[in-house]
């Protein structure tokens, strides 16, 4: 490995550039943006590096990034975060421009190519805690990555942190192949590395994809979207808190809606069927009458029901939960949603349930209950094959949540029916490949059908959990230390060095 | 532009191990094969032609590339083939490394990064040249090896699969280029950026369709199932043809029910549109009329649009294969004889390559069938003829699976039309005009075998149906170019020699 070793900052009259070359790549680089283009995630690293690299003044580029990012986050967030977008911009501009710093202090410790690993590894940290402290980490950078079916592969052992990682080492790596003016005899190793890895993830992904087992049962699952629960919302509130009988006829007209659709569904041969989030809106006095005819039409047309309710109440913490039902009209599985920091819900004790059925193991949760890939992890062990997960979103975020369920599907090996009000449904079988996609904002009839695979399979992800998250927090921390220590170090050796020794001997 | 000029054979003591790289990494970049690595279909050239540009003596270069796809097309033969495969091996070795060769003759001739060009105009002349004469059209050929990569695909909408194929091949003349620069950023610097800046702009453009491509207005719920493997008893089916025609009216009426009660079943759901894969119904001459008007009172009955492909079995006759549509009032609206495979499929009679529609509540409906798919310079009339939804019914083997279903993608993603592919054996797939799947069923799982889909009821404009494969024409209008500019090079340089 070449040795050379370079401090920073470097020279480079181009620096400003680069933070704008970055910048205008960033906007393009977030999952959740409506203008997203996979690609731009692997490149706009290269040049944030490159500027914080080469800003004289650290403190000023410590600076100028963290406005960089608030222009991105400003452009990209969507508007129904606005409440929440102070603290937001405060989090991303103390700690985004963070494994940029670190980078700029510690890689030059490290001896040659090992320096490329600080800014990936404290990127990954970043993703990993922001993804474990935030109520909402759907900002976890590997999600937009969404449409690459061979790299997400990876996922199914490392988790999404395997995807930061690699993202982030290209932006070292470029770089440190650029301070070697690109020279091929200098960088030809770290570059062979580099592309020797990416290929083995390449090569591991469509390997996953080839030796897939041809699924040897599969059953009919419909779902649909019946009504935009969000259109009435403001009158539905209102007539819920002014006039109880006002409030039960619109949600009768609603649920009529879905007990027809999904009775024409059921006769169509759908053996299981999944409503959106909401779909039943109910009062908490109302509610037995409308289990009882949830599990009459479960019964009456013999299928497994999976149906989110909203339970309203005035004065107490509202209800928000998945109820399924067997042919036989049992309730076999409750799930009570625990993600989101919607206020003044009941939050769930992040426990995944599942149900026995001849069409394998089911399980289910609810819409930003995704977002948290650690609890996910319990579908990948306790042997559910197909995990429903019903949603209702923004248009703006539309289709994010529905590839956020792709990779929760890949990750732990299981079919995902991801039935969305104002967003993309989706049916993926457990490599996440698309088996059904209907987007609810088209006119005519928002009805999926897929024959999903009634057999998950064994993924290494829910076994190790995050642990890759977890190596490259312990190996940030680990840097910072050792970082401390040899500046200390350094720091003392100067002043032993023969100029402070003079001063020492006349002391004494 | 840097100016340096190169002449080949280079020294290169590693020569071989390039091809040998190349072979490995082409044995995993054929669309058709079971193996494909979609980036490897970049890779694999870079190391041929820096094989082909190494090795000391021409011929051998030839025959040894000719050897390496022997290699690499044998491994990807799909078993069907049966004795078509040794020719088919011999032809694509002896042919393939025509573009090397004339890569190593002719780009001394062009200065600096303009030498570059020589390659990737030559393979995609040769692609082109082979779908044009070849019966399987354009199936398989290296861009269909890009069929996961929906951003990319979005090329075909303006070039067809011309463009796509130039800028896979131009990536491996590009590194070569370097490469013989030694990778030295200075040299190739203004080289890199302008390939980079052009995969950019593809990719811009491929996001930008994506991103601003209307959503549809209004969808339409279309259904499509395999209800049998018409293959698993052809061998009875023909025995009892020959033999028993009651037996085999018998046989037929079995199948026939089965289509007729998924057809209700799904009706009744909501679909709308309603298609069978190719062959769904076998019937011989004299019992046609009557299944026809049976067919045409369950589109009337059940108010669809039913698409039903239908093979006339004749004893010494040509038999038909084809795809009648029925309206909601019973009507025969489209009737289409298959034009693809002519003269592989037996004693066939081959359509005329025209392709009707039918002006619908749902958009303009048109269909053809399994083969005709591959022939993208027949199906691109779906492009202008105002065509929103395609039907492309399909029978197809377990070794050529998926390869029917990303033919029929690719057509949909060029003419802007949304497709409802149903294949019998293969892999269904539901399209939208830019090639998202809407819905997909593999016929080998066990268990119902429907597909259901919301589909656009609208198709998209497209460039590539008006301008047609004017791409491919040009990269043969180019190699024709530049072989006669390299001779009148070649001939004056002799003349000086000879003067001086």
């Amino acid at each position: 490995m070449n040795k050379k070793q370079i401090s920073y900052p470097i020279n480079d009259r181009w620096s400003i550039l680069w933070l704008l070359v970055a910048t205008a790549l960033g906007i393009f680089s977030v999952g959740i943006g409506r203008w997203l283009i996979p690609v731009t995630a692997w490149l706009s690293a290269i040049f944030y590096i490159r500027f914080f690299r080469t800003q004289r003044r650290a403190w000023l580029a410590y600076l100028l990034t963290s406005i960089s990012i608030i222009i991105i986050t400003a452009i990209t967030t969507p508007s129904w975060m606005a409440s929440s977008i102070t603290s937001i911009i405060i989090g991303v501009t103390l700690l985004g421009p963070l494994p940029l710093f670190l980078d700029r202090w510690l890689a030059p410790r490290l001896p040659g190519f090992a320096s490329t690993l600080v800014f990936p590894l404290a990127w990954t940290a970043l993703d990993f805690i922001n993804a474990n402290t935030n109520p909402m980490p759907i900002s976890t950078s590997p999600y937009a990555l969404y449409s690459d079916l061979v790299l997400l592969q990876l996922i199914s052992l490392t988790g999404i942190w395997g995807l930061s990682f690699l993202s982030a080492w290209l932006g070292s790596i470029v770089n440190w192949a650029w301070e070697r003016e690109f020279a091929w005899h200098e960088i030809k190793r770290g570059a062979l590395i580099y592309i020797g890895l990416m290929l083995l993830v390449v090569a591991y992904g469509q390997a996953r994809l080839w030796f897939a087992p041809t699924p040897a049962q599969t059953v009919r699952v419909a779902g649909f979207t019946m009504v935009d629960w969000r259109v009435n919302q403001p009158a539905m509130t209102r007539t819920f808190t002014t006039d109880m009988e006002a409030f039960r006829q619109m949600m009768e007209e609603r649920y009529q809606l879905y007990f027809d659709a999904t009775i024409k569904e059921a006769r169509a041969g759908a053996k299981m069927i999944s409503w959106p989030e909401n779909a039943m809106t109910v009062a908490l006095e109302d509610e037995p009458a409308l289990l009882a005819r949830l599990a009459e039409l479960a019964k009456q047309e013999g299928i497994y029901l999976a149906a989110p309710i909203v339970e309203m109440s005035v004065d107490s913490p509202y209800a928000n939960k998945l109820i399924i039902f067997d042919p036989q009209g049992q309730i076999v599985l409750e799930h009570y949603k625990y993600g989101g920091a919607e206020p003044d819900r009941i939050t769930g004790d992040g426990i995944l349930h599942t149900v026995q059925t001849p069409f394998g193991v089911i399980s289910g949760i609810i819409c930003w209950d995704i977002e948290f890939q650690g609890t996910v992890t319990q579908a990948g062990r306790n042997d559910t094959d197909i995990l429903f997960t019903p949603n209702m979103t923004f248009r703006e975020t539309d289709p994010i949540f529905a590839y956020i369920a792709v990779m929760r599907a890949i990750e732990n090996g299981v079919s995902v029916v991801h039935i969305s009000d104002g967003g993309l449904s989706v049916a993926v079988d457990p490599f996440g490949r698309m088996l059904a996609t209907m987007d609810h904002y088209p006119k005519g009839e928002r009805a999926l059908v897929a024959q999903v695979p009634t057999k998950g399979v064994w993924t290494l992800y829910p076994i190790i959990g995050d642990l890759f998250g977890w190596l490259a927090v312990v190996g940030t921390v680990a840097l910072v230390i050792w970082g401390v220590v040899q500046s200390l170090l350094s720091r003392k050796a100067k002043a032993a060095s023969p100029e402070s020794q003079s001063q020492v001997g006349q002391a004494i | 532009m840097n100016g340096k000029q190169i002449t080949y054979p280079l020294q290169d003591r590693w020569s071989l191990l390039w091809l040998a790289v190349a072979t490995v990494a082409s044995i995993f970049s054929q669309a058709s094969g079971k193996w494909l690595i979609p980036i490897l279909a970049w890779v694999a050239p870079i190391f041929y032609l820096r094989f082909f540009r190494s090795e000391r003596r021409g011929w051998l270069a030839y025959l040894l590339v000719a050897v390496s796809t022997a290699v690499v097309t044998f491994i990807n033969m799909p078993p069907m083939l049966g004795t078509l495969g040794p020719p088919i091996v011999l032809l694509v070795s002896l042919l393939f490394p025509l573009p090397y060769l004339a890569d190593r003759k002719l780009s001394p001739f062009l200065p600096g990064f303009a030498s570059s060009l020589v390659f990737p105009v030559a393979m995609t002349a040769f692609i082109f040249f082979s779908t044009i004469t070849s019966p399987f059209g354009s199936s398989s050929t290296p861009p269909y090896t890009q069929y996961d990569n929906l951003v990319l695909l979005q090329l075909l909408s303006l070039t067809g699969i011309w463009g796509l194929s130039f800028v896979i091949y131009w990536l491996g003349a590009v590194v070569n280029w370097a490469w013989e620069r030694n990778f030295s950023w200075n040299e190739i610097k203004r080289g890199a950026l302008v390939y980079l800046s052009l995969m950019l702009l593809v990719i811009a453009y491929g996001e930008a369709r994506l991103w601003f491509g209307a959503k549809p207005a209004e969808t339409v719920r279309v259904a499509g199932f395999t209800m049998v493997e018409w293959r698993v008893n052809q061998p009875v089916m023909m025995e009892a043809f020959d033999s028993d025609p009651e037996v085999f009216r018998q046989m037929m009426e079995e199948r026939y029910q089965l289509y007729f009660e998924a057809t209700i079943k799904e009706a009744r759901a909501g679909a709308k549109l309603i298609s069978w894969p190719e062959n769904a119904m076998t019937v011989t001459p004299q019992d046609e009329p009557a299944l026809v008007a049976r067919l045409g009172e369950l589109a009337r009955q059940e108010s669809i649009y039913l698409a039903a492909p239908l093979v006339e079995m004749v004893v010494d006759a040509p038999y038909a294969n084809k795809l009648l549509i029925f309206d909601p009032q019973g009507e025969l609206v489209l009737e289409h004889y298959k034009y693809g495979g002519a003269g592989m499929e037996g004693n066939r009679m081959v359509g005329d390559g025209v392709l009707h529609t039918v002006q619908t509540p749902y958009g303009v409906i048109s269909g053809i069938i399994c083969w005709d798919t591959v022939l993208q310079g027949t199906v691109l009339q779906a492009g202008r003829n105002g065509t929103d939804i395609l039907f492309t019914p399909s029978l197809t083997y377990p070794e050529t699976d998926p390869m029917f279903a990303q033919n029929s993608v690719l057509r949909g993603i060029e003419n802007g039309v949304s497709t409802i592919h149903v294949s019998d054996m293969g892999l269904s797939v539901i399209t939208d005009p830019y090639g998202r799947i809407l819905a997909s069923m593999d016929h080998y799982n066990k268990g119902e075998r429907v597909l259901v889909a919301q589909v656009p009821a609208k198709g998209t404009w497209t460039l590539y149906p008006y301008i047609g494969d004017l791409f491919g024409w040009l990269s043969l209008a180019g190699v024709a170019g530049l072989v006669i500019w390299g001779t009148v090079q070649t001939l004056r340089l002799r003349k000086i020699k000879s003067a001086s």
